[in-house]
Parts: structure tokens; sequence; C-alpha cells
């Protein structure tokens, strides 16, 4: 059963293992038979990768820094989105209410997730990463201090909400819009590639014709620079952040949205890795490139999981793409176009 | 920094109050025992060696003398807790190595611990249908096998951006948990019962190393730290260690140098991953139990928190942090929950306020030897230049 | 008033001292210019002007008002514009978008169409590789590009990082012409130079500079007539 297109990885596992064993299986039937709903499926996904990479990858472009505490910035947002939808009674079940009340009661949860997030993203660089930049601390330690941050807010949800998810919410009943190829397409998997295509399209704007956007691509080119030319640097770095923590916001939304079982104190380190491994794949610090990068790691992570057998399959998947594309192309497939190209 | 400025060594009377007040400041950062470390370092050799026996015969008592206040009795029981302390202790030396000399930021030890848990048992544990060796040789066998691995891992990861090996090594860590839960033979939550340990009998031939006493397992673990001590000591010294020291420091700089900084780091990752497999093994053989459940990502964290706390590039520090990781849970239990949140807390509050950690490394000038660093300390203005390493005074940060 | 006066300025790298002790004055509607080695520290010296270091000793004065601990992208804005060693251009971005950043820190927008026409008007080259990025320019054109940049920002003070560093002959002296239609045209310039032949002869002051500290101040005629200077630095025995 086992083919040479299994990742080595898989061969590393203790000697003892029998290879004949039927832990693994390759059901390229059940990928044909599923092949447009998991690349539908694989879209949806990928559309909120996206949004959560770009937080990775405009924090990268301009301070040269993993943020870790972005996976955590995305899960507070989800804790708004639950909240607030709590609050208004949605619950397991999708809610019997008018189609304009719903779509008012998920801006609210999407105004609430977005504050929440952008408000967690700048808290984080002024408390934890500031205190470093003005004592010029080794890069050793920002990592260091991302890596912390991330597990404090972790552990802070997990003693203040406990070990397991959250209630399901379902924001509404997906409802079939149209057929491709036989398989149809509902209106959750449309809205939130349409919204998140929106944000993204909006973001890359705003980085390339605004002031601002002129701003962040100098800090992220030469902050010295930047500097002489009359740009306050604290000020972009604190701008970055709160856009990824707003476009961290959304995806949690659409999150949500697509699994509402998902709110969990840990629920967003698995989704961070995957985001920034989709940052790498497009290139990180290249906007378009983690639109990119989003989708194509929603489609492998999806047709791993149909074509493997299991949804656990989907993170290890994920993870041996992030390599390969290390390995074989750094710089992305985009390039880094943002940030400056340092080694 | 700009490198065409020239530094120089004279500073004229202007200046000389600033700088001694930098001094001043630098040396209130360096430890809670100021002078201590020098008077130390100008101890004669067999007088430090006579000390470091006293310490270590201490610690080799430590489970009989149970000392009150510091034992962890009557919440945990305190041989278990000194095994639990020193296997963490064993793996902060090794992820030292790892983070403290290479400066390669590896969030998923665990997952080399794990692979070490896993070969102990899956040796020497009934559960396990295959191949069984007696438990003493899967220590070397685990070693083999997680430095293969942190090959594996290092080389196509090591030659890329630093930070990029975090998230692979972040990665890695969560996968080697996923495969034990979903590769069949690793047996997933059931896990493995009755892992083996080491042989000999006691006078009523019960076998001496049980679960349920950590003495002997304590003085084994001790034992395997002393060893690994000694030869981290060497290598510390050794080529291959200043090797390490410039790669942390400027890996550009120490690749124009001529260092072959690929391949040091690749020994750096693959002797850390091989302690992290002993420490694992050593960990399966006390506990006598292995699932999948005690691998997660969380416990690498507290790993990484322990070489961070006891001070990042010391090898006693290492040790000090390791135990106190293992410790504090143990003897406060009333924290014991929020373990996690307060260590997360503290990665970041020492990284903002003491990034040395509780035990500053004197690096630099170690990699020299004692007596170079002896006879750099006298004249004190060349040795300030010498050891300096700080950027400039940088404004534009608030 | 001068327009920039440093007083017993000290500059440390960590614990090492780059500046010892300077005090100089620059007037308006001068050329000054900062001569000597490499490591002198003529760059820390200019860094410190336009805020990227911190004086630990000493005070900075522009136009009358205390600068010492006034933050770099702020004093753009009240008149010190920096070309910096190195040119320091954005690779990523055009020609325009470049001279754009020049213009960050203004809003009125009728005053920035005049001096790109200034910039246009001193660097014709300029308008004609507007659409190209920066990073694939010669090294002549970035000097050119990071010069009519700093412009940008309609300086009072024009603070140049060693122009002519790495250029061809024919393009130093030409860099050198158009410093002087710059200041001729009313923009203070504070030059630093490695290039003392070309930086005296332009210069209306100049100030050598040797480890840290200044050894010689005085017209540029002067210093250029001076014997010591002409055998260390003009090449003349």
């Amino acid at each position: 059963m086992i083919s040479e297109a299994i990742p080595s990885l898989i061969h590393a596992v203790p000697m003892a293992v029998p290879m004949d064993d039927t832990w693994i299986t390759f059901d390229v039937n059940s990928l044909a038979e599923n092949f447009w709903s998991s690349t539908f499926d694989g879209l949806t996904f990928g559309a909120i990768y996206a949004l959560v990479a770009l937080g990775y990858t405009l924090v990268y472009g301009v301070l040269n820094l993993i943020n870790f505490a972005h996976s955590e910035v995305f899960i507070v947002g989800c804790y708004g989105v639950f909240f607030t939808l709590s609050a208004l009674n949605f619950g397991p079940s999708a809610p019997h209410l008018p189609f304009w009340a719903i779509v008012g009661n998920l801006l609210l949860a999407l105004v609430v997730a977005v504050i929440a997030s952008a408000l967690t993203a700048v808290i984080v660089e002024r408390v934890a990463y500031k205190p470093l930049r003005r004592r010029k601390a080794p890069r050793l330690a920002f990592l260091i201090t991302a890596i912390g941050v991330s597990f404090a807010i972790q552990y802070l949800i997990y003693w203040w909400r406990g070990p397991s998810p959250e209630a399901a919410l379902t924001m509404f009943r997906p409802t079939p819009i149209f057929d491709v190829f036989g398989t149809i397409v509902d209106s959750q998997q449309l809205v939130i590639i349409i919204a998140a295509v929106i944000l993204m399209v909006a973001t890359d704007q705003f980085i390339r014709r605004s002031k601002t956007g002129r701003g962040i691509r100098a800090v992220a080119q030469d902050p010295d620079t930047a500097t002489l030319m009359g740009v306050n640097k604290e000020k972009i770095i604190l701008t970055t952040f709160a856009i990824g923590g707003l476009l961290a916001g959304a995806a949690a939304l659409f999150y949500v949205m697509k699994i509402p079982s998902g709110v969990q104190y840990n629920g967003g380190f698995i989704l961070g890795v995957k985001a920034f491994a989709a940052a790498v794949l497009g290139g990180i610090g290249n906007v378009r490139g983690a639109l990119l990068g989003g989708l194509l790691i929603g489609l492998i992570g999806n047709y791993g999981q149909v074509l493997l057998g299991s949804s656990q399959w989907t993170d290890v998947v994920a993870f041996v793409v992030l390599v390969l594309v290390l390995v074989v192309r750094p710089d992305g497939i985009l390039g880094t176009s943002l940030g400056k190209s340092k080694a | 920094m700009s490198t065409t400025e020239g530094p120089t060594l004279i500073p004229d009377s202007a200046a000389a109050q600033a700088m001694a007040d930098r001094e001043a400041k630098g040396r209130r950062r360096r430890g809670w025992f100021p002078g201590l470390g020098d008077k130390w370092n100008a101890l004669p050799r067999h007088i430090q060696w006579l000390w470091l026996m006293v310490v270590v015969v201490i610690a080799y008592l430590l489970p009989i003398l149970n000392p009150p206040f510091i034992t962890t009795e009557p919440g945990n029981n305190w041989q278990i807790a000194l095994a639990q302390m020193s296997v963490y202790a064993l793996v902060a030396v090794g992820l030292n190595v790892v983070v403290g000399y290479a400066g390669l930021l590896d969030l998923g030890y665990v997952a080399f611990f794990a692979v070490g848990s896993y070969t102990a048992a899956m040796f020497t544990s009934p559960d396990s249908p295959y191949l069984h060796i007696p438990y003493l040789w899967t220590l070397p066998l685990a070693m083999a096998i997680t430095m293969f691995f942190g090959v594996l891992l290092g080389v196509p990861t090591l030659r890329l951006r630093g930070d990029y090996l975090a998230i692979v090594t972040l990665g890695f860590g969560e996968i080697v948990r996923i495969l034990a839960t979903i590769i069949p033979a690793m047996k997933g939550q059931v896990g493995f019962q009755n892992v083996g340990h080491p042989p000999g009998t006691d006078a009523n031939g019960d076998p001496i190393f049980l679960n349920s006493n950590g003495t002997p397992w304590y003085w084994l673990t001790l034992t395997v730290i002393i060893i690994v001590l000694l030869l981290a000591g060497n290598l510390e010294r050794s080529r291959v260690g200043r090797a390490w020291i410039a790669i942390r420091e400027d890996e550009d700089a120490a690749e124009i140098m001529g260092v072959p900084t690929f391949k040091y780091k690749v020994w750096a990752f693959a002797i850390g991953a091989s302690v992290g497999g002993l420490s694992g093994a050593l960990f399966a053989g006390q506990v006598g139990f292995v699932n999948n459940q005690k691998f997660d990502i969380a416990t690498s964290i507290l790993f990484l928190a322990a070489v961070v706390l006891g001070g990042t590039g010391n090898k006693v520090g290492a040790i000090l942090g390791g135990s106190l990781v293992a410790y504090i849970p143990l003897r406060f239990t009333s924290i014991a929950e929020f373990k996690y949140l307060i260590f997360g807390v503290a990665l970041v509050l020492i990284m903002i306020f003491r990034s040395a950690g509780l035990l500053p490394a004197r690096q630099r000038l170690l990699a020299y030897g004692r007596l170079a660093y002896n006879k750099l300390k006298e004249p004190p203005m060349s040795r300030r230049v010498q050891v300096t390493t700080d950027g400039g005074k940088e404004a534009g940060d608030e | 008033m001068s327009l920039l006066e440093l007083k017993n300025v000290s500059v440390h790298y960590g614990r090492i001292q780059a500046i010892h002790n300077m005090s100089f004055t620059v007037e308006e509607g001068e050329i000054v210019s900062l001569i000597g080695a490499n490591g002198a520290g003529k760059t820390t010296t200019m860094r410190t002007v336009s805020g990227l270091l911190n004086p630990s000793y000493g005070s900075i004065s522009f136009m009358g008002q205390d600068i010492t601990s006034m933050k770099a992208h702020i004093r753009v804005v009240k008149g010190i514009s920096q070309a910096p060693e190195g040119r320091g251009i954005f690779p990523g971005m055009t020609v325009m978008e470049n001279l754009n950043m020049g213009s960050y820190g203004r809003n009125d927008s009728s005053g920035i169409a005049k001096d790109l026409e200034r910039v246009f008007d001193l660097f014709p080259r300029l308008k004609e590789r507007s659409k190209q990025f920066g990073g694939t320019m010669s090294g002549g054109e970035q000097q050119m590009l990071a010069i009519g940049r700093a412009l940008m920002s309609n300086p009072k003070l024009l603070l140049l990082d060693e122009p002519s560093m790495g250029l061809a002959p024919q393009f130093i002296r030409q860099i050198f012409k158009i410093i002087t239609e710059i200041n001729d045209q009313g923009t203070t310039v504070l030059l630093v130079e490695q290039n003392a032949n070309q930086a005296l002869a332009r210069s209306h002051r100049a100030f050598v500079l040797e480890t840290g500290s200044i050894t010689h101040r005085g017209t540029g005629k002067e210093l250029m007539a001076n014997p010591a200077i002409k055998e260390a630095y003009l090449g003349v025995a």
C-alpha cells in the first residue's frame, strides 16, 4: 500500500511499524468522486487561511517576525463571534429569522470580532514586542516572546473557558446556489469565498495605493530610510498589527460559520500553522501571495484528507507541503515583494 | 551599525559619567549575586572541583534528605518528583545545546522526547508485538533513532532563515503527536504499559527500579546528567562550541570566516535531539507507561521555558530551569493547573526584563577557556570593549 | 541664530564612543562639509543630526529650537532632510513612489507639485524613468533619486552623506554642480565627503573629523591651503 508518493516523514516512524498495516490508504476513487465538492470546500477553507495568512505576512514584512500570537489574535475573534451570537440567541440549529435580521446579526458579530482581534493584536505589539525593539533585542528574543505570548493567551482562555469546545453556533442553513459539474455550491461557501476575496483585494489596494500603505511598504523595505522620509515607524507598525488583527477577526466569523463547534482555547493553533504555511507558500511579505498560498493550502489539505481518508491528515499534509515549499522555493511562488529579501 | 565608524577606546571626560552609569547598569543586570561568578572563576581548579563534589554529593543525597519546606510532600511523592525534575533538567540541557549554544529555536523538541519514549516502550513493553531488548539498551538506541530524526528534519530546514525553523519544528512536534494517534502500531491513547526498567533486585528479590520508587531513577538520571554535562562542557569549549557561538552571534559573519555553518547547525540539532531522545527513554522507564497524550506542543513550550528561565546558553542554568519548571507545579499544587499560563507569561517577562535568565551565561569569553577569561578580565577597559556587542543607542523608538 | 547648532555632542554605540564632545554650527545659506577618513565619525554625526541616533551627551538645536530628543520623523517635518549613506532607495518602489515617499510628511499638494517640478528640473533623468523600479537603476541615477527625494520634503537643511560614493568621475562633478545649484536656490547643505577636493572647493566652511573629534575648521579655501590637510586628504604631498 505504500507508494513512492508518501513523504519521507512517514517512513521515519520507528521501524517496528509493519508496512502492510492499513493505517494509510490511498482512496483514489473517493477523490475522483468527491473532487469538485472537495475543491469548493478546499477553496472555502483556503479563503479563511488566506485572511489569517495576511496577518502573518504583513507583520513579517515590517518586522521580520513570525508573530506566533497571531493564531490567538484569530481565536479571540472567534470568541467575539461566539459571545455576540450567543447573546443574540443563536444556537446549534439554524435560527428562524428573516434574511436581513440574520445579515444584521452577522455584521454585528463581525464588528465585535474585528474589534476584539485588532485590539488583541495591538496590545500584544505594545506590551510584548515594542519593549524588545526599544532594547534592540536579538531576533531569538522576539521569537521566544512571540511563542510565549501565544501560549499565555491560549491558557488564559483555557483558564477562563475550560478545555472543551464552546457550544456549536449555526448562523444559517446553507442553501444550494448553483451546480458545477454535478456538485452543488452552497450559499455558505459562496459567502465566505466572495467576502474573503473582497477583503483581500481591498487590503491589496490599500497597501498599494494609500499613503499608509506606502508607509508600510517603506518600513518593510528599509525602516531607517523610511524614518528619514518622515514616516512614523512606530505608528506604521501598530497600524500593521491592527490591519492583521482586523482581517483575522473577519476570518474568525467565516471560520465559525464553517465550523460551528470550532471555538476552543487551542483552536487557533493548527490553523495558524497552516495560515503561516500559506503565507510562505505564496511568498511571505507578499499580499497577493497570501491569497494564492491560502487557496492552495486549503485545496491541498482537502484533497489529502479525501485521499487519505481522515481529517487528521489535513494537518500532516499541510505541514509536509510547508517543508517542501521551504526547501524547494523558500521565497514562495510569487516571491517576497513587500519585504526586502533579507537572508 | 555602520561598520565605517571607528570605535575608540578613550572616552572623553564629558561622556565618562554617562559611560560609568551604563557600566553600573550593565553590572546590575549580570546576576543575582554580583561578583560571585568572577570569584568562582578566580578560584584554583582543584578548589572548584572540591566544591563541585560537595554539590554533587548533596544532589545524590536529596531523595534521602527529603528537606523540609523544599519537599513536595504531602502533595507529591518527593522521590518521584526528583526523578521527574531530573528528566526535565536533562531535557533542558539537551535543548540548551540547540537554543542556547547554536541559537536555533526548536519549538518541537517534545517530538524528540516522544520518539525516545516510544523507542523505549516499543522495544520493552509486553504490549508491543515487536522485538524486545533489555531496557538499558534502549537508551543508546533511543539516542541513535532521535539523532536520525534530528538529521532528517534538520537537513532540509537548517539551510533556511532561522525563524522558519521555529515554525517547522512547531509543526513537526504536532505531526509526531498526530502520527502517534493515527498509526495503529503506536497504539494511540491505549499506549504501552509496563515499559522495561534496568535489571537488579534488592534483598527481598523485588526489582530495584520500580515505577513507584523514584530514588533509583533519580540516581540513574542524575548520573546521566553528569556524564552529559561533562561531554557538553567539552563540546562547548571545543572547535564545535566556538562554531556554534559564532553562528548564534552572527551567522553570516561566521560563514564568511569559513565556519561551515550548515554542518555545525545539523550537529547541534542532532546532538540536541539525541539528548531529548535519551531523556524520553528515561521518562518512559520511570513512568512505565507511554501513550499519545503526553507529548503535546504545550510540553515543548515548557521545555523552552526551562532553558530560557535558567539562562540561555548556560548548562548549569538549564539544569536549574528544567528542575524548576518540573518542581514548581509539584511543590505548589494549588497553582499546578495554571502552569502553562504561568510559564507562558514567564517567557515574555524574562525576554523583556531579564533576557539572560536566572543564571546568565558568560558564553563569549568562556568559549576561549577559563584562563583566557581571567586574563581578559584584568585590564578592565579593554575587556569592556572586547565583550561589547550591544547595538548603538538608536532613536525613533519611543 | 544659527540654523543648526551642535553643542558638546557625544555619541556611543553601546559602550563604544564614536563622537567626542563635538560642537559646530551651520549658518543659513551655507554649504558646510565634514571631511575625514573611514571611521572618523562622519556618518554618525549625520545620523545624530537627522535623529536616527541619540547623543548620549550634549544638545542639538535647529532654528533656535532644541531638537536633541526630537524623533527623526518629526525632524523631517521641521525641515531637516537626509539623503542617507548608501542612498537608501526603496528597491521595490518606482522612482515616482520613491519621490512620493520624500513628501510623506506633507499635506500641501500644490507645494508638493511645485517641488516635484523643481526635482525634475534638476534631474531630468528621473522624469524619464519615473515608472522604473528604484532597485533597477544605476548608482548615479540612484544618487540623483536620493537627493531628489530628500528635496521633496522642501527642507531648510539638506544632509548629504557621501553623495559621490561609488560614482564615476563625470558623475561626481555633475552631482557637486547640482549641490551648488540646490544651495543657490536657498537650501542650506551639510555635506559629508571623502572626496575632499570637490567638497572643499564647493563649501563655504568645512570641518575635518578624526576619530570622532573635529581637528581642523575653517573656510573651504583655508583648509585646502593647510599643508597637513593637503597631505592627509587631498592626495598632494
